[in-house]
């Protein structure tokens, strides 16, 4: 697919966003940058409108009000150029009935501009390795934890400029999280925006990767975006 | 009523409709033959046709997944049956419209009295009425064989001899136990149907032949009164048996190579095609590829053969245009699911809702085609 990103944009740009469920407002002219490089972590307790801000974000769920821009493309003015540069690992995995590990990987690289052979690539990584034999199995059978690898491994097909990743960490084994750590400071390190949510910024493996960054030196610093539930609610 | 997840569509109709052309077209064709040859056909034909949907019907009692997955809620065992009743009633009664409407093609394409029809539908009913009656009986066996005894235990050794090592010993009655109830009905169906012979030749019934009639029935009755109780004793620890055994039959989930016109198809209309057609392709049932190939080649033969096509041949059609939009209407199950997970991706907004364009057009046209063969068949008919 060819794109037409805006250079000097933002990752991604949330500007007066709004969303109410019936008469349950959830999110309120709410407004989020995440700058190149940068690694925002959105925290806050259950029901504080996380997945309903991913959602907005990622074009699963309208928003009533407000504007999303990814790479300075707007997500409805544009919504194939804005996807273009989206990586999105929703919390809850689901799998294409029918298609093997390895069909849904491809399925990624051709829509991602991405060869063939960079998805074979990643089969020997750190987060394919060890489901490596699985992969031609029909996906719908594997487990929490192996999903979530295969759906971060795709993440990494094409060039992606924005990943968007709720609860990342959550089901997945000690390697598991490590690997998707370093993919995710990796990503950082390319320049990409990452908006990651997590219940909790001060977790372990989201600690890990704020230490991991902290040692590599990586600018800007992380940085938490902390929602709360409307008081009127 | 307790939710249901999977549907198959067709699944409960489909081959019996398919069995009930054939049923029809054999049936005519002994038109000719005194009526006793014809009650041989509806002998015979009835069990083949409750055979052909019986798993589908009573798929919601042990198989379904809804009861896997509800399995650890205190869901009540008589909840869960009738649940599954519904379905199984259904398909009981699609399945007997079926065979009545077979019957009366047969009788009627071939100008034979009224009063033949109402014999073979007489006998066709009786043995409805038994396997009815047993049907439930068979779920009701499933539960309660379908446990693990005690070693040393009668029913334990019994799984292990019938089951010949190639599937785990609890599955075993879910193997036996469908025929078995099916051919025990048509057994107990078989006195009351010689009392129709009887009364079709002008004989009178006794005493006797009442009883041969009624009490192979309030056996029938027995077995459907047990079997709730029989289902509820062996529920909850069938099912997870079952499943095991499901995964343990299926082996690892390595699914047959993507077929060529699905690559085809990706390239021509882009990967979200390719998925769809690979959906089609792994989820649309036995054989896609042979249901479209018989149904166009069926549609080469009514545009091309000498006389317009009957009533018969109609159904033909209509069935095998059934069988394969059942194919595609499978995939379309999916669209929901695709739906959520295409939604976030750089692809047209009709592949992010879940649709599939390109290949909807192949599902419906070669059942257009085959309306538009039939509606010219007739049209330039002489």
């Amino acid at each position: 697919m060819t794109t037409t990103r805006h250079e000097g944009a933002p990752p991604l740009r949330v500007t007066e966003l709004r969303k109410q469920y019936g008469a349950r407002v959830i999110l309120d002219a709410l407004n989020l940058e995440v700058a190149r490089a940068e690694l925002v972590i959105l925290a806050g307790p259950n029901g504080a409108g996380k997945s309903t801000l991913l959602g907005c974000v990622s074009g699963t769920v309208d928003p009533d009000g407000g504007r999303v821009e990814l790479t300075g493309q707007d997500l409805h003015a544009r919504p194939l150029e804005a996807r273009a540069a989206l990586r999105y690992l929703p919390q809850e995995l689901e799998m294409p009935r029918g298609l093997t590990g390895r069909e849904w990987l491809l399925f990624h690289a051709e829509l991602f501009g991405a060869s063939p052979a960079d998805a074979r690539a990643l089969e020997p990584g750190d987060l394919l390795a060890p489901m490596r034999a699985s992969l031609e199995l029909l996906a719908e059978t594997y487990s929490p934890g192996m999903r979530k690898r295969l759906a971060v491994a795709t993440l990494l097909l094409g060039d992606g400029r924005v990943l968007v990743l709720d609860e990342p960490f959550a089901g997945v084994d000690r390697d598991g999280q490590a690997a998707i750590a370093r993919h995710v400071a990796e990503a950082l390190a390319r320049g990409c925006g990452v908006l990651l949510s997590a219940h909790d910024p001060e977790e372990a493996p989201v600690a890990a990767l704020v230490a991991e960054l902290a040692a590599r030196g990586h600018s800007p610093s992380p940085r938490v975006f902390a929602l709360e539930p409307r008081a009127d609610q | 009523m307790l939710p249901r997840w999977e549907r198959s569509p067709g699944a409960g109709w489909l081959l019996p409709a398919l069995i009930a052309v054939a049923w029809a077209a054999t049936l005519a064709g002994a038109a000719d033959e005194p009526l006793l040859a014809q009650r041989g056909v509806v002998f015979v034909g009835g069990p083949l046709l409750l055979l052909a949907g019986l798993h589908a019907r009573l798929a919601d009692y042990l198989h379904a997944g809804a009861r896997a997955r509800l399995l650890p809620l205190p869901v009540p065992a008589r909840e869960h049956w009738r649940a599954a009743q519904g379905l199984h009633r259904r398909g009981l009664l699609v399945t007997g419209a079926l065979g009545v409407l077979a019957i009366g093609l047969a009788v009627a394409s071939s100008g034979a009295q009224p009063q033949r029809f109402l014999w073979l539908v007489g006998d066709f009913v009786w043995f409805l009425l038994c396997a009815a009656l047993l049907e439930s009986g068979i779920p009701g066996a499933a539960a309660w064989g379908g446990r693990r005894f005690p070693a040393g235990h009668w029913a334990h050794e019994l799984q292990r001899q019938l089951g010949g090592g190639w599937t785990t010993p609890e599955a075993v009655v879910h193997l036996y136990a469908p025929a078995f109830g099916l051919g025990l009905a048509a057994l107990l169906a078989m006195p009351g149907q010689l009392s129709f012979a009887r009364l079709a030749s002008g004989a009178a019934l006794g005493p006797v032949h009442l009883g041969l009639t009624l009490g192979p029935l309030a056996l029938a009755l027995v077995v459907r009164v047990v079997a709730p109780r029989l289902y509820a004793d062996g529920l909850w620890r069938a099912v997870p048996r079952l499943q095991e055994a499901i995964r343990t039959l299926a082996g690892p989930p390595k699914p047959a190579p993507a077929p060529a016109w699905s690559a085809l198809l990706g390239r021509l209309g882009g990967p979200h095609t390719r998925l769809a057609a690979l959906q089609l392709a792994r989820l649309g049932g036995p054989a896609p590829g042979l249901r479209l190939a018989a149904l166009l080649l069926y549609t080469a033969y009514l545009a091309l053969a000498p006389v317009p096509p009957d009533l018969l041949s109609c159904g033909l059609a209509v069935i095998l245009a059934a069988a394969w939009i059942a194919a595609g209407l499978r995939q379309r199950q999916e669209r929901a699911r695709n739906r959520r997970l295409l939604a976030h991706l750089p692809l047209p907004a009709p592949a992010r809702a879940g649709r599939a364009p390109l290949l909807d057009a192949l599902i419906f046209a070669p059942p257009a085609l085959t309306a538009v063969a039939l509606t010219l068949r007739w049209t330039l008919a002489p």
